[in-house]
């Protein structure tokens, strides 16, 4: 139960929570919410952390909180509220406390796998860019041109500047184009 | 030739499209955790200012260092004996300095996060920043375990010792909800061991949080922070610190223990073997974490962790505050 060394982190066992009271209406709404977008969610969040795993996680944290705020989203823009929940929950959160979900690139497989896994390859040298960005480069590039949001949007989920999402883009940007080989506009600042 | 980058990222996104691993989410899952999310938050607005009111009392009672009485929730519902277990705080302030950069809590006191849950901060509080993460404070504290959400430790932890625990938390201020995150779970133990709970927060340099509870069997306990290695720029001796306890603040009579450390201070988180935790009983009898290491072969542990020599320097120190049991 316990460990013996304080420096490592303590992890316990989960058990499930029986759900209280009659929500028909939001349960459904919620399920259908999930069933349209909660494969882009995933892949947001897979973007953002890099491991599927950690990815089904910090979508589902982010999906829990949309839920508990359906009645007060439902008539807006719930996709809107899930994705701007997810990029808040503070990739570098993730990072201090789950070493693995931002890995570092020297911790990435090699490229060296046979032919037939070309897609697995892909992957890995897709995730292997991404790691080289900053946890902020990463979150704007992901949202600015992975999912594909306006620098205003962007902005407005993260809290930041649209200068700023344009500048930081752009840099990640060319980190990425260096990083999988392809030639630079020369255009970044 | 070369592309633009609007180009670039609709290539970026056709080779994701190909290339994301297959995941899913379980829909009911997430619908119960939202559900369970949801009604804490109810919950905890309602009852935010009885439980601050309660707490403040509580709080005041650490203060003078008053002993709790209290049967310990055991598994299956059985209760251990009851003991006094008073807790012992180091100095007179809220924060006391163990050795360079580790820091220990004296007391707890109730607060209000930014999104209206209510807290408890242990006054430790640690500073990360770092070229690529908003530079933020850190305040260490508890949270009541019946009103957070589920996504304790990462892991949506839920567990039937739900009213047996409690969980510690990282508020981020200013002007942000209460950090969930990072949260972790203790729960009390009737057994030999305490709970332990250990996380490390990193920006430019790793920031430790320690933060445990007293095994409630123990009689007259005080807590002992060994470190087999000794502490940076000394020797390579064993030593020790003393952690101050206080009480839990929802009034259940369990002790707790808070400490952080801070890079560049005497504990070195490199150094091997790491510090481990002793529960030093009044009477003499010990205890300390891991299975290896329970109530019955606490003084072999100690000894091995800090040597014969220290060993008995701590017993000595922290085990003869009770003449006789």
């Amino acid at each position: 139960m316990s460990e013996a060394d304080v420096g490592v982190d303590v992890v316990r066992e989960t058990a499930e929570v029986v759900p209280s009271g009659p929500r028909l209406g939001r349960d459904a709404e919620f399920a259908a919410f999930m069933a349209e977008h909660g494969t882009e969610l995933l892949r947001t969040a897979w973007l953002l952390v890099g491991d599927p795993h950690q990815a089904e996680e910090l979508a589902q944290a982010a999906l829990v909180r949309t839920y508990a705020a359906w009645d007060r989203i439902r008539s807006d823009d719930p996709l809107r509220y899930a994705r701007r929940v997810l990029a808040n929950l503070r990739v570098d959160t993730w990072r201090r406390r789950r070493r693995e979900v931002l890995s570092a690139p020297e911790a990435m497989p090699e490229g060296s796998a046979p032919r037939t896994q070309d897609r697995v390859d892909d992957r890995d040298q897709l995730v292997r860019a991404l790691a080289l960005l900053t946890p902020r480069q990463r979150r704007i590039v992901v949202l600015r041109h992975l999912v594909g949001l306006t620098d205003a949007d962007v902005a407005a989920d993260l809290g930041v500047s649209v200068g700023t999402v344009k500048s930081t883009a752009s840099r990640g940007l060319a980190t990425l184009r260096a990083a999988l080989g392809e030639p630079s506009t020369g255009s970044e600042r | 030739m070369t592309l633009t980058d609007e180009q670039f990222a609709q290539r970026l996104r056709t080779r994701i499209a190909v290339a994301a691993p297959p995941m899913a989410l379980d829909v009911d899952s997430t619908r119960r955790l939202g559900a369970r999310r949801r009604q804490t938050r109810i919950l905890g607005s309602a009852a935010g200012s009885t439980i601050g009111v309660a707490i403040v009392a509580v709080v005041l009672v650490l203060g003078l260092g008053a002993p709790g009485t209290h049967s310990s929730p055991a598994p299956g519902g059985r209760s251990a004996r009851s003991v006094v277990q008073g807790a012992h705080p180091i100095g007179t302030g809220q924060v006391v300095q163990l050795a360079p950069g580790i820091l220990a809590s004296n007391s707890v006191v109730a607060s209000t996060a930014s999104d209206g849950t209510p807290w408890w901060s242990t006054g430790l509080h640690f500073q990360l920043s770092n070229a690529n993460v908003q530079e933020s404070i850190y305040f260490v504290g508890f949270m009541p375990l019946g009103q957070t959400s589920v996504e304790v430790n990462d892991n949506g932890v839920s567990t039937p010792f739900v009213d047996e625990g409690i969980v510690t938390a990282v508020d981020e201020t200013p002007g942000k909800a209460l950090h969930e995150w990072p949260a972790m779970l203790l729960r009390w133990t009737s057994t030999g061991t305490p709970d332990l709970a250990s996380g490390g927060y990193s920006g430019e340099n790793v920031v430790r949080v320690l933060l445990g509870t007293v095994p409630a069997a123990i009689p007259e306990p005080h807590v002992a922070l060994v470190f087999p290695a000794g502490l940076t720029g000394a020797d390579a001796a064993p030593t020790w610190v003393e952690v101050p306890t206080f009480q839990d603040p929802q009034g259940s009579g369990h002790l707790l223990f808070a400490v952080t450390v801070e890079p560049g201070g005497a504990w070195d988180v490199e150094r091997k073997p790491q510090p481990q935790v002793f529960v030093i009983a009044g009477d003499g009898s010990r205890t300390t974490v891991g299975t290896q290491c329970d109530a019955d072969a606490g003084a072999r542990c100690l000894v091995a962790a800090a040597g014969a020599q220290t060993a008995a320097e701590i017993t000595a120190t922290l085990g003869a505050t009770r003449a006789n049991p």
